[in-house]
């Protein structure tokens, strides 16, 4: 499990303080701190299953490559946005709010990895596999008698 | 295994950022979080006496960390205060130090330049 801080550059003291709280309490997640404005280029490199970020979400969105969102307002007159999985809501912040979304995400991942076609290693144990260089995914489909 | 000697009040609105804080200067040895706050008025109900260091940040919702920052030093003149802000320019500077702040430090800085701001501040007194 992943997880990407983003925000502006004058939170940091704040968001190294988030990326240890993370790590204190979940310490299997890895955890990244990058610049809002990188926020984009770092879930390609970095692929979070959540980013936890500062509002708004730049124009072009990477929600939908994650199983969860945090749009975290630094306003605590204003509310912070919650997404995991199709489940939408808003709130004024505590910490163990963030760690509830982190642990509801990792469910998803779970489910969603046990959902995945079988590996490449999974599909030569089951005899499925077919040719170098063909993807797992590929092999979906179990011969008839199988 | 050195003693926790200093005793932090940590005062900033937002909770996340300040339980987060909390938990970051807690892993310091030395360093310990007696009491938390969101507000000077929450602030106010904390026994002064008892602390080393309060980090304020000076632009509480209630409009009254420079005034903390004060009653921090007048009540307890072995205490010293840290001013933690997102947003200080160069004015709330001066106003901070004025108000009796031994460091004042924008949140734009690492939280290990924090840490080692607080116990300078400690030093300090």
């Amino acid at each position: 499990m992943r997880v990407l801080l983003a925000f502006e550059e004058e939170y940091r003291a704040y968001l190294g303080a988030m990326a240890t709280a993370i790590r204190e309490f979940r310490s299997e997640v890895e955890v990244a701190i990058v610049d809002g404005g990188r926020l984009e280029a770092e879930v390609e490199s970095f692929d979070p299953q959540l980013v936890i970020t500062s509002p708004p979400i730049p124009e072009n969105p990477v929600d939908e490559q994650l199983i969860a969102l945090i749009e975290l307002s630094p306003d605590t007159q204003q509310p912070s946005r919650f997404r995991v999985g199709e489940k939408h809501w808003e709130i004024t912040t505590p910490l163990g709010e963030t760690l509830s979304v982190i642990d509801e995400a990792k469910r998803l991942l779970r489910i969603s990895r046990d959902q995945e076609p079988p590996t490449l290693p999974r599909c030569r144990e089951l005899g499925l596999y077919r040719g170098v260089g063909q993807r797992a995914s590929l092999f979906t489909r179990l011969p008839r008698g199988r | 295994m050195a003693k926790k000697t200093k005793r932090l009040l940590l005062v900033t609105e937002h909770n996340v950022f300040r339980e987060a804080l909390a938990v970051r200067f807690n892993q310091e040895e030395d360093l310990e979080v007696a009491w938390q706050a969101a507000s000077v008025a929450n602030a106010r109900n904390v026994h002064l006496n008892g602390i080393d260091v309060a980090v304020v940040d000076p632009l509480l919702p209630d409009g009254g960390g420079l005034e903390l920052i004060r009653e921090v030093s007048v009540a307890n003149p072995n205490a010293s205060s840290l001013a933690l802000s997102p947003e200080l320019d160069a004015a709330m500077r001066q106003q901070a130090l004025g108000a009796g702040a031994t460091e004042v430090l924008s949140a734009s800085s690492s939280i290990e330049e924090v840490i080692s701001a607080v116990r300078r501040s400690a030093k300090a007194q």
